[in-house]
């Protein structure tokens, strides 16, 4: 099981959202990531791709500045 | 659900095209030639009439190009390049791209181009098209469009153009066999055709010339394809386009009608907010559905429909790589809303009754979602 980090932060949507979709693609099932960023339209788009790709959130958290970060298991 | 950005290819298709690849891998020098010369003269030949027989021409008025963005570039300013007293090119709003910039490009040479108005259907505007033409020397527009899929009346563009004496070219590329199209009836006198859209190899495109017609060549190298398209050719592509024409079934397009008619119904019907882009019935090509879904982002849709494993296109700005969202839209329906939130969903005849209701599924989920989080 691997761990990817993906920062974000600076990114508008839907960029951050394309960068997950791209990675997902390529990862082995059961591998972790977390993704960082500031766009608040995004977290909500990402959160709502990786249910619907079936994915398991793990963690979902608020950090300083505005921004956020998303841990999910594909 | 993205099948007028291109179709999957037939493996009849592909059959026909895999000897070209390995056992007669040649291409044609001219009349007289070795065995791989001719095998590949043969291939190329026996798909000019095949295609030729489609549309009703003679073989003698079919060039092969490599894409359909070559056909219209090498139709429009070829004929652009051949006229030394006439310079207006006239067209509409909602064009491919391979059109407009086509018009841009001209401009640099001392040409200038007038857009025709379109109705809400997407329906050029005649009487605007009638003021404009008089002094044009290039009447370039399509049969059927790419995004909204409607399907002009060719006969009354073709009828202001010959009144004024005026060069039609047609981009066919989305209607072609999907409406019929007779070029002993419709007088025009250049067309692009597609292979890709047809279940044949990407690669390849044809161009329509009416006998009699010059155009200048825009790209040299030598005497293939009457000297327009003269690189070396894809025998294989052509092989593969020929055979896609020669299977072609029009029961397909009947079936690919009533799943589209099915797709729109359930759309409008199931997810509130929803207009239909474009015109209904026959006046729409048979695979087409657009729709625009209120306070949402086409872009949103997509992702989120592709991740639930439903695949369309959206004309939204980030996607199309645009800095402006879909100008079809935007000219049919003069409101940024409508064309931020249209999605394009095409069919083909690998698709099924059960797809279309996936679809619906797939996109009531997503639309519902993202208008929860939506800011708009």
């Amino acid at each position: 099981m691997a761990k990817y980090t993906l920062d974000c932060r600076g990114e508008a949507c839907p960029k951050p959202l394309y960068r997950v979709k791209r990675l997902v693609r390529i990862i082995e099932k059961g591998d972790i990531v977390e993704v960082i960023g500031d766009d608040e339209k995004s977290k909500g788009e990402i959160s709502l791709a990786i249910e619907g790709m079936k994915y398991e959130i793990l963690e979902v958290e608020d950090l300083e500045g505005g921004a956020w970060r998303i841990v999910f298991r594909k | 659900m993205d099948n007028q950005k291109t179709t999957k290819i037939d493996e009849k298709v592909l059959e026909a095209m895999m000897p070209y690849f390995t056992e007669k891998y040649g291409i044609p020098m001219g009349e007289f030639g070795h065995r791989f010369e001719e095998e590949a003269l043969e291939a190329i030949e026996s798909s000019r009439e095949v295609i030729a027989r489609s549309i009703n021409a003679d073989p003698s008025e079919i060039v092969f190009t490599f894409s359909e963005i070559d056909s219209d570039n090498i139709a429009i300013k070829g004929k652009a390049f051949a006229d030394k007293n006439k310079k207006k090119i006239v067209s509409s709003r909602i064009e491919k791209r391979s059109i407009l910039d086509s018009l841009k490009f001209l401009k640099d040479f001392g040409f200038e181009y007038a857009l025709v108005d379109v109705d809400e259907e997407g329906f050029l505007n005649i009487e605007d098209l009638n003021d404009k033409v008089k002094d044009a020397l290039i009447i370039a527009t399509h049969i059927g469009n790419h995004e909204i899929g409607t399907i002009q009346d060719v006969r009354a563009i073709i009828d202001v153009a010959k009144d004024y004496n005026v060069h039609v070219h047609l981009d066919a590329s989305h209607a072609y066999l999907k409406v019929p199209i007779d070029v002993e009836k419709i007088d025009v006198d250049t067309m692009t055709l597609s292979s890709h859209l047809i279940h044949g190899p990407k690669g390849v495109s044809a161009l329509f010339i009416r006998e009699g017609v010059e155009l200048k060549p825009i790209i040299t190298g030598g005497p293939r394809e009457k000297g327009l398209s003269p690189g070396e050719p894809s025998v294989a592509n052509i092989a593969g386009f020929g055979k896609a024409v020669e299977i072609w079934d029009w029961r397909d397009v009947e079936k690919i009608k009533a799943l589209r008619d099915k797709l729109i119904n359930l759309l409008l019907s199931e997810i509130p907010g929803t207009y239909l882009n474009g015109p209904t019935g026959d006046k729409r090509l048979p695979n087409n559905v657009n729709v625009s879904f209120m306070k949402v982002e086409g872009e949103s849709v997509l992702l989120q429909a592709d991740a639930r494993g439903l695949i369309a296109y959206t004309g939204s700005a980030c996607y199309s790589q645009e800095l402006d969202p879909s100008y079809v839209i935007i000219a049919i329906r003069k409101k940024y809303e409508f064309a931020h939130g249209s999605i394009r969903l095409s069919l083909s005849k690998y698709n099924t009754e059960e797809d279309v209701v996936d679809a619906v599924k797939i996109l009531k989920e997503v639309v519902e979602s993202l208008r929860k989080i939506s800011p708009l």
